[in-house]
């Protein structure tokens, strides 16, 4: 025996008892019976159609190919999960690289996503979950705020051939289209591009999957950074000094369709969210903290708030002058490539100065 | 999505030897079994990302196996300080597997010297059977760059006084 042979030879292994294919093949169907989301033709998708690879009657798959449930597998105890217990799974470069083309594909004529802005000063919501509808269509975008807990609801930002348009209330108090016509007016837009944050998706920061999770009706594969620190140094715009959690959502043809980003800064709060009461009775509209001895200093406490109402007795309120504020951004996106249209309102009125 | 899942029956029915037998062969039988599921999962989800001009799906679930199998040592590597990296062997059950098969410890030798790619066309070539236009699709590298690491193989093993035979079927291999 020559030793090429005996090379060879050291390959060989025993082959295996059924049940060892049938258990991978029962965990992989478990899987596709789980991925029910529905797909559209995309132009930069690729079906797995393949020379040699023939369509065959769907039957074969659940009967002569694939073994049904509990033929020839393990048992499986009460509660066990069907899949094998697993480390989370780093992402390889190529694959990162993958997701991040195929999003930016996604997204690069038109659609829709929902931003949604949690801010929060660790003993509390620092303000109301902020919802915005965006809709993009090239370098065209329109925010629409669907609530912020601030009475904006209605109000829309618009950029249109780098033209910034505002859809507010004007001096006799109905809502306007108004367009800036300052220079640069158009970057001063206050809102993210959901788009931008996809830029966020990059090797450096160690994506790992952490499996399947339903998202808005989607089964989608949750990955996470391992180092979200080091997307800080992308300075993505509306991502605050220190990420500190990232993650995306995406689908099966390596599509995010949701991303989550979480910063915290040193802030000075100014306004309603820049007043923290504790103890009870808890004061709607403001910050509360109850329970547990009281935090906020004598010298900082207040008797009246923002409002003009008087402190009610037995409530502590104090202005929050400095705290680390955490800021997560959900983008959820909708519709991607399906044709919008976002155009300059007709008949917005000239104004200087209103970004 | 029927079609998909038909055609994805086949794809397993057809290559769960050869890639079972892959990660057998560099992570041992109690692990590849796990692996094997999360190569059959991996591909399902990527399935989008399949070359269509590509003559056989052999090498893209090669692809698909290798990088299960590098995030897997990735994971146990976390756990190794970092002067220990360089002594970490991320495929120990090759090295127990040319043991056990009792191969001449010229050629044992022979192979451990190699560099990493080296060794790896060298092993999928003899031990997943696969050409060098299909190693070039797992190892990301261009087909010529594969004949460069095993005609580098083969010299390196030719240097070895009992390995002749086994540098002159390389060569071979190398032609075809």
């Amino acid at each position: 025996m020559d030793d090429y042979q005996s090379l060879q030879r050291a390959g060989a292994i025993t082959e295996p008892p059924p049940e060892v294919f049938a258990r991978a093949q029962q965990i992989l169907l478990d899987y596709m019976a789980a991925e029910k989301m529905p797909v559209a033709p995309r132009s930069h998708r690729r079906l797995l159609v393949a020379s040699g690879i023939v369509a065959v009657a769907a039957a074969v798959f659940c009967g002569a190919v694939l073994l049904p449930a509990g033929s020839g597998t393990k048992a499986q105890k009460p509660g066990q999960a069907s899949r094998p217990s697993r480390v989370p799974m780093h992402l390889s470069a190529k694959t990162v690289a993958l997701i991040s083309s195929q999003s930016a594909a996604a997204v690069a004529d038109s659609g829709t996503a929902v931003e949604t802005t949690f801010n929060s000063t660790g003993v509390g919501p620092a303000s109301a979950p902020q919802t915005i509808a965006v809709t993009f269509s090239g370098q065209d975008v329109n925010y629409l705020i669907t609530s912020n807990g601030n009475g904006a609801e209605g109000v829309q930002n618009r950029v249109v051939d780098g033209q910034f348009y505002l859809y507010i209330k004007g001096p006799d108090l109905q809502m306007h289209w108004y367009h800036d016509t300052s220079a640069n007016a158009a970057a001063t837009e206050s809102y993210p591009d959901p788009r931008t944050l996809l830029e966020a998706i990059n090797t450096s920061a160690g994506l790992e999957d952490l499996g399947i999770q339903s998202v808005n009706g989607m089964e989608l594969t949750h990955l996470r950074a391992t180092d979200p620190a080091s997307i800080e140094t992308l300075h993505i715009p509306h991502v605050a000094n220190t990420v500190t959690a990232f993650d995306v959502w995406v689908d099966t043809h390596n599509v995010v369709r949701q991303v989550r980003v979480t910063s915290s800064s040193a802030a000075n709060l100014s306004g309603p969210g820049a007043v923290m009461c504790e103890t009870s009775p808890n004061v709607p509209g403001y910050t509360s903290h109850v329970g547990g001895p009281p935090i906020i200093p004598p010298s900082e406490r207040i008797s009246t708030l923002p409002n003009g109402q008087a402190v009610p007795a037995g409530t502590i309120c104090g202005d929050v002058l400095s705290t680390q504020l955490s800021t997560t951004l959900n983008i959820l996106f909708g519709k991607l490539g399906v044709p919008e249209s976002v155009t300059a309102p007709l008949d917005a009125i000239d104004q200087e100065g209103l970004g | 999505m029927a079609g998909d899942g038909a055609a994805f029956a086949q794809l397993v029915a057809r290559y769960q030897r050869p890639i079972y037998g892959y990660l057998v062969r560099r992570a041992g039988v109690p692990i590849a079994e796990d692996l094997l599921a999360e190569v059959w999962m991996a591909a399902f989800r990527g399935r989008g990302t399949f070359d269509t001009q590509l003559e056989s799906a052999r090498p893209w679930l090669f692809t698909i196996a290798r990088n299960i199998l590098s995030a897997h040592w990735r994971t146990l590597r976390r756990g190794v300080l970092e002067a220990d990296l360089a002594l970490f062997d991320p495929w120990p059950e090759v090295d127990e597997r040319l043991d056990a098969a009792g191969v001449s410890r010229d050629l044992h030798a022979a192979v451990r010297a190699l560099s990493e790619p080296q060794r790896e066309v060298l092993l999928l070539v003899a031990w997943e059977d696969l050409a060098p236009s299909e190693i070039a699709v797992v190892l990301d590298m261009t087909a010529a760059t594969v004949r460069s690491h095993l005609r580098r193989a083969r010299i390196a093993l030719s240097s070895q006084p009992n390995v002749v035979t086994a540098s002159n079927h390389i060569k071979h291999t190398e032609e075809t």
